[in-house]
C-alpha cells in the first residue's frame, strides 16, 4: 500500500509540473516578443529625428548634446536628461526627448516588475496600466489580461492536484474556463482524478472487505483500468490472494485445533514470514501432541495407582511447562494427603498412635484429615484411659479409679464400661482382703471371713482364714504362753504345737532363744566364779609388774647416759671427717698444681730436645769443616813434600793443621755423642714426666674418692648423731612409760580386787532365774543348783562363796584356767598398747 | 827419582831377589780395614768425592770421569781393581789424584789417613805367594808401630794394556 501511495504521488507531481513548465516557457517567449516590438518602434522614431538634425548644417553644441544622448539611446542605455536654454532652437526637442525618456523609464520599470513576477511563476502583478498613456497603457492592459487568462486555469489545476497529493480526492473536477492547451490540461487532470478516485475506491473496498470484514473473496475490478493502473489493480488482487491462502489454511488448522482435533504437520512450502507461521504451527502441533501424550501417561499412571509418577516439565517451555508443572502440583496436592492418611492408618494399625495431623489440606482432603484426627484422638484417649486405669489399679493400687465412659461414643463407650466391670470384679475381694490385712497389721486378729466367693477369690478367703488360725495359735495360745513364762523368769516353758514353714521356724527360734538364754545364764554363773579367782591373780601379777617397771626405769637411765657419750663421740667423728675433707680438698689442689707443673716441665724438656737437635746439626757442620781442613792439611803436606827441603817447615805446619782438624773432628764427635745422650735422657725425662703425670692423675682421682668418702663419713656421723638424739628422746619416753606402767600396774591390782567383788554379785543375780536341772559341761562343779534357792540373801552370801570357790579353783587348775598362768596375760594389755601408741 | 823407581820395580820380577826400597813420605789411605800407601810425589792432590760421569764401554774398575778444574780425568774404583766388594760412598770417601806415566787419574778410596814418613829400614819387600798371585803392584810393606801399610806401586796398579786403553779413551774424550 505504501509503495502504491508513493508511486501515485510521483505521478501527481509529474502531471502538475509538466504543464506549468510548458506555460512558463510560452509566457517568457511572448514577453520578449513585446519588448522587442516596443524597442523597434522607438528606434524608428529616433532615427527619423536624427536624420532631421543631421540635415541641419549648423550643428550647435546643443545638437551635439542631443546627439550624444541619442547615441546612448541607440545602444539601449538610459538617456541622460539634456538641459538646454529656453532660447535654444533645440529646446523643445530636448524637452520632448526628456519627456520620452521619463515615460520609457517608467514603462521599463513596470515591465521589469511584470517579467520578474512571470519569471517567479506569479500571474497577478501590482502594475496599474492607468499610470501610463497611449500604447504603453494598452500593452500593459493586454499583458495583465493574458496573465489572468493563463493564471486562472493553472491555479485551478494546481489546486485540484494539490488536493490529490494531500489525499483529498472528493471527485471534484477542474471547472474553470480554459482554452487550447490549458483545456487539454484541465481535461487530463480531470480524467486522472477519475482514475485515481476509482482505484482508491476499489482498493478501499478490497481492504475493508479483506481486513476489517475478513471477506477474503473480495477482489478489485481490474477491467475498470487501463495500462499500468490495471496491473496495479491486479497486483492488489494478487496480494490479497497471497494473504488469503495461508490465512485460510491457518484458520482451518486453528479451527481443527480448537475443535480438539490435532491436524497433521503442514508439509507444504511457504515463503518468508508465512514459512515462519507454518513452522510455528508445526511447532505448536508438536507441542500439543507431546503435551497430550504426557498428560495421557500421567492419567494412566494415576489410574494405575502409581501416584509417584510426575510429568517431565523440562521438555516444555512457557505455558506448556506451566501446564505440566500445574498437573504435577495437582498430583502433589492429591498424593500428599493420601500418603499421609495411609501413613497414619498404618501407624495406628501398628499401635503407634502419633500426634494429630497438623498439615493444612483443602476441601475433601481436609475432611479426611479431620476424620483421621478424630480417630487418632479417640484411640489415643482410649489408650490413655486404659493406661491410666492399669497404672492406677495395678501399679499404684488405686482401686477406686475407673474410666470415663461419657468421653466415648458407641462401641468405644461399651469398651470403656467393660473395662470398668473387669476392674470392679477384681477390686471387691481385694478390698476385703485388704481390710483383714490392715487389721492384722494393727495387731488385731479379726474373726474368720464367712462370706462366699467364687473360684480363686474363694481360695484367697480360705487362705486368709487359715492364716488367722495360725496367727491366733502362735501369738496368743502356744507361743505367747511360752514367752510369757520366760518374761516371768521361768525359762523352762516351750512352744509345743506343730506349724508350717516359717511359723515352724519361728517356733523353733523361740524355743532356741529360751534354751540359749537358759544355757547362757548357766555359763555366766560358772564364769563369774572363774573371773573372781582370775582377778585375784591379776592383782598379784600387777604388783610384781610395778616392781619390774621401777627396775627398768633405773636401767633406762644408765642407757641414756651411755647414749649421751655416744652422741658426743659421733659429733667428734663428724668434725674430724669434715677436717679430713678439707685436707683432701687441699691435697687435690696440690696434685692439680703438680700436674700443671709436670705439663710445663714436659714442654721445657721438649724445648731442650729441640735445642739439642739444632746443636747436632751445628756439630755436623763442624765435622764437615774438620774433614775439609784435614783434606787441606793433607794437600798442603803433599805440596810440602813436592817442595822438598824448602817445604819442610810448611809440612810441619800442615801436620799441625791436620792434627787440629782431627782433634776438632774428634771433639765434634764427642759432643755429638753427648748431645745424643742428652736427647736420649730428655726423651727419658718426657716418659718419666708422663708417668708422673699419670700417677698424679691417679692420686688426684683417689684424693677425690677419699674426699667423697670423707663427706659421706661426715654426713653419716651427723646422721648417727641425730639418730642417737632420737634414741635418747625415745629412751626418755620409755622411762616415762615405764614409770606410768608401774603406776598402772598398781591401779590394776586394786581394780582386780574390785572385779572379784563384782563377779560374786553377778553370780547371785543369776541364781534368781529358774533353770532346768540339766548339768552343763561348763559348770566347774563348784556351782550347786540345789543351793540356788537358798541363796536369796545375796550380799551376805557373797564373801564366803568366793573364798570357797577360789580354794576349789586352786585344787582343779586344768578345767578353765590354762591361759591364766601366763604372766603376760595377767598384765592388762589394753592399757599397755594404748601407751605404746602414744609413744 | 821416579824413573829410577820405575826401573827398580820393573826389574824386580824375581821374587827371590831382595831389593831395598827407599823410604820417604807416603800418603796413606784405607780400603776396608787395610791401610795402603802411595809415594807422595805421585800424588797431585786430594779431593772430596764429587759427581762422576760414567763412560760407556769401559772396564768395571773405571767409574767414569770427573771435571777437575777444567781437566777431564778418569776415576778408578780401587776396590773393584783389588777385587773388593763395592760399597756406598761415605762422608769420608775421597779421590786421590795421581799422575802416572803422564796420565792424571783419580783413585777412589774409603778414607784418606795421613802423610806418613816411613824410613827405608821399616819397609820390607812384598812377600811372595807363589806364581798364582801377582804382587808386582805392591812396592813393599811398611811397618809402623805394629801396624802394616801396603805400599802400592801406582804405576803397576794399572797394567800397561789398561793404561793404553785409558789413554785412548781420554784422547777420544778430549
Amino acid at each position: 500500500m505504501e509503495i502504491l501511495k508513493t508511486k501515485l504521488m510521483q505521478l501527481c507531481v509529474f502531471m502538475i509540473f509538466f504543464p506549468l513548465l510548458v506555460t512558463a516557457a510560452a509566457l517568457h517567449f511572448a514577453g520578449a516578443l513585446n519588448t522587442t516590438i516596443v524597442m523597434a518602434s522607438l528606434g524608428g522614431g529616433i532615427i527619423a529625428l536624427a536624420g532631421a538634425l543631421l540635415a541641419t548644417e549648423k550643428m550647435s553644441a546643443s545638437a551635439g548634446k542631443i546627439n550624444a544622448s541619442l547615441e546612448r539611446l541607440s545602444k539601449g542605455e538610459a538617456l541622460q536628461p539634456v538641459e538646454l536654454a529656453k532660447g535654444d532652437c533645440f529646446y523643445s526637442l530636448a524637452e520632448n526627448m526628456n519627456q520620452f525618456n521619463r515615460r520609457c523609464t517608467n514603462f521599463k520599470m513596470d515591465m521589469d516588475t511584470v517579467s520578474t513576477a512571470l519569471a517567479g511563476g506569479e500571474f497577478s502583478f501590482s502594475v496599474n496600466p492607468n499610470d501610463h498613456e497611449g500604447f504603453y497603457r494598452q500593452v500593459l492592459e493586454k499583458l495583465v489580461d493574458a496573465a489572468k487568462k493563463v493564471g486562472e486555469p493553472l491555479a485551478a489545476v494546481n489546486c485540484v492536484i494539490d488536493k490529490i497529493s494531500k489525499g483529498d480526492i472528493t471527485g471534484e473536477r477542474v471547472s474553470v474556463e480554459a482554452r487550447g492547451q490549458f483545456l487539454a490540461l484541465k481535461n487530463n487532470t480531470n480524467s486522472l482524478i477519475g482514475i485515481i478516485d476509482n482505484l482508491l475506491n476499489e482498493v478501499k473496498t478490497v481492504c475493508i472487505a479483506t481486513i476489517f470484514e475478513g471477506k477474503f473473496d473480495k477482489r478489485a475490478n481490474a477491467a475498470l483500468f487501463q495500462g499500468r493502473w490495471a496491473k496495479l489493480a491486479s497486483g492488489i488482487n494478487d496480494i490479497v490472494n497471497s494473504l488469503a491462502m495461508p490465512l485460510k489454511m491457518a484458520a482451518d488448522y486453528i479451527t481443527q485445533i480448537g475443535s480438539g482435533r490435532i491436524p497433521p504437520i503442514i508439509t507444504e512450502e511457504y515463503k518468508g514470514d508465512f514459512n515462519i507461521i507454518k513452522n510455528s504451527f508445526n511447532n505448536c502441533i508438536n507441542n500439543l501432541n507431546n503435551l497430550i501424550t504426557e498428560v495421557e501417561a500421567l492419567t494412566h499412571a494415576a489410574s494405575d495407582g502409581k501416584l509417584k509418577v510426575r510429568g517431565n516439565s523440562e521438555k516444555y517451555e512457557g505455558v506448556y511447562k506451566e501446564i505440566i508443572l500445574e498437573i504435577n502440583s495437582t498430583l502433589d496436592a492429591i498424593v500428599g494427603p493420601l500418603n499421609s492418611a495411609a501413613d497414619y492408618i498404618a501407624k495406628i494399625s501398628k499401635g503407634e498412635v502419633s500426634e494429630v495431623i497438623t498439615a493444612e489440606y483443602k476441601g475433601d482432603f481436609n475432611d479426611i484429615k479431620h476424620n483421621l484426627n478424630n480417630l487418632i484422638t479417640t484411640v489415643d484417649t482410649m489408650l490413655n484411659e486404659i493406661k491410666t486405669i492399669c497404672i492406677a489399679v495395678i501399679f499404684e493400687g488405686k482401686l477406686d479409679k475407673r474410666t470415663g465412659v461419657s468421653q466415648f461414643q458407641g462401641r468405644w463407650a461399651k469398651l470403656a464400661s467393660g473395662i470398668n466391670d473387669i476392674v470392679n470384679s477384681l477390686v471387691n475381694p481385694l478390698k476385703v482382703s485388704s481390710n483383714y490385712l490392715v487389721k492384722i497389721s494393727q495387731g488385731e486378729i479379726p474373726a474368720k471371713i464367712t462370706e462366699e466367693y467364687k473360684g480363686d477369690f474363694n481360695e484367697i478367703k480360705t487362705s486368709i482364714n487359715t492364716c488367722l488360725d495360725t496367727l491366733t495359735s502362735l501369738i496368743i495360745a502356744d507361743g505367747g504362753a511360752a514367752l510369757q513364762a520366760a518374761a516371768e523368769k521361768d525359762l523352762t516353758a516351750r512352744v509345743k504345737k506343730n506349724y508350717n514353714g516359717l511359723y515352724d521356724k519361728m517356733k523353733d527360734n523361740i524355743n532356741a532363744l529360751i534354751e540359749n538364754l537358759e544355757e547362757m545364764f548357766k555359763q555366766i554363773a560358772g564364769n563369774a566364779e572363774n573371773v573372781s579367782s582370775s582377778s585375784s591373780q591379776i592383782s598379784k601379777g600387777s604388783q610384781a609388774l610395778a616392781q619390774g617397771a621401777s627396775e627398768q626405769a633405773s636401767a633406762l637411765e644408765e642407757v641414756s647416759s651411755s647414749l649421751h657419750q655416744m652422741n658426743s663421740m659421733a659429733k667428734q667423728n663428724a668434725a674430724n671427717a669434715k677436717e679430713g675433707q678439707n685436707l683432701t680438698i687441699s691435697a687435690r689442689t696440690s696434685t692439680e698444681r703438680g700436674v700443671d707443673s709436670m705439663k710445663k716441665m714436659s714442654v721445657a724438656i721438649n724445648l731442650i730436645k729441640d735445642s739439642s737437635n739444632n746443636t747436632a746439626k751445628i756439630l755436623k757442620t763442624i765435622d764437615e769443616i774438620a774433614f775439609q781442613t784435614n783434606l787441606l792439611a793433607l794437600n798442603a803436606a803433599v805440596e810440602a813434600a813436592r817442595a822438598g827441603d824448602a817445604g819442610k817447615g810448611f809440612a810441619v805446619v800442615a801436620d799441625e793443621v791436620r792434627n787440629l782438624a782431627m782433634r776438632s773432628a774428634e771433639a765434634a764427635k764427642n759432643t755429638a755423642r753427648m748431645i745424643e745422650e742428652s736427647v736420649k735422657h730428655a726423651n727419658n725425662g718426657v716418659h718419666i714426666n708422663e708417668e708422673v703425670m699419670k700417677n698424679l692423675d691417679e692420686i688426684n682421682g683417689q684424693v677425690r674418692k677419699v674426699n667423697e668418702f670423707m663427706s659421706e663419713i661426715s654426713a653419716a656421723s651427723e646422721q648417727q648423731s641425730e639418730g642417737i638424739n632420737q634414741i635418747n628422746s625415745a629412751v626418755a619416753q620409755m622411762n616415762q612409760v615405764t614409770q606410768q606402767n608401774a603406776a598402772y600396774s598398781e591401779e590394776s591390782a586394786s581394780a582386780s580386787q574390785e572385779l572379784t567383788y563384782q563377779a560374786d554379785q553377778m553370780k547371785n543375780m543369776i541364781m534368781q532365774f529358774k533353770l532346768s536341772s540339766v548339768k552343763s559341761r561348763t559348770m566347774a562343779g563348784g556351782f550347786d543348783m540345789g543351793q540356788a534357792p537358798a541363796m536369796t540373801g545375796r550380799h551376805q552370801a557373797a564373801q564366803p562363796h568366793r573364798k570357797m570357790d577360789f580354794a576349789e579353783f586352786e585344787n582343779h587348775p586344768p578345767a578353765a584356767k590354762g591361759p591364766e598362768n601366763d604372766p603376760k596375760k595377767v598384765i592388762p594389755f589394753d592399757e599397755d598398747s594404748s601407751v605404746l601408741q602414744e609413744f | 827419582m821416579g824413573e829410577e823407581m820405575h826401573r827398580g820395580v820393573g826389574s824386580n820380577v824375581n821374587p827371590v831377589s831382595v831389593k831395598k826400597i827407599d823410604g820417604g813420605k807416603f800418603l796413606t789411605f784405607y780400603l776396608g780395614k787395610e791401610e795402603y800407601g802411595i809415594q807422595i810425589l805421585k800424588v797431585q792432590e786430594i779431593i772430596g768425592i764429587m759427581e762422576i760421569t760414567p763412560v760407556p764401554r769401559t772396564p768395571d774398575f773405571i767409574k767414569g770421569v770427573i771435571n777437575l778444574r777444567g781437566h777431564i780425568i778418569p776415576v778408578i774404583y780401587l776396590r773393584a781393581k783389588f777385587g773388593m766388594p763395592e760399597i756406598d760412598n761415605t762422608e769420608q770417601t775421597c779421590i786421590i789424584v795421581v799422575k802416572t806415566r803422564n796420565l792424571i787419574m783419580g783413585l777412589i778410596v774409603d778414607r784418606v789417613c795421613e802423610v806418613s814418613d816411613i824410613a827405608t829400614g821399616d819397609i820390607d819387600e812384598a812377600p811372595s805367594f807363589g806364581t798364582f798371585v801377582n804382587t808386582e803392584y805392591i812396592l813393599g810393606i811398611g811397618k809402623c808401630a805394629s801396624k802394616v801399610k801396603l805400599l802400592l806401586d801406582i804405576d803397576r796398579v794399572i797394567t800397561a794394556q789398561e793404561y793404553d786403553g785409558m789413554s785412548q779413551i781420554m784422547e777420544s774424550i778430549n
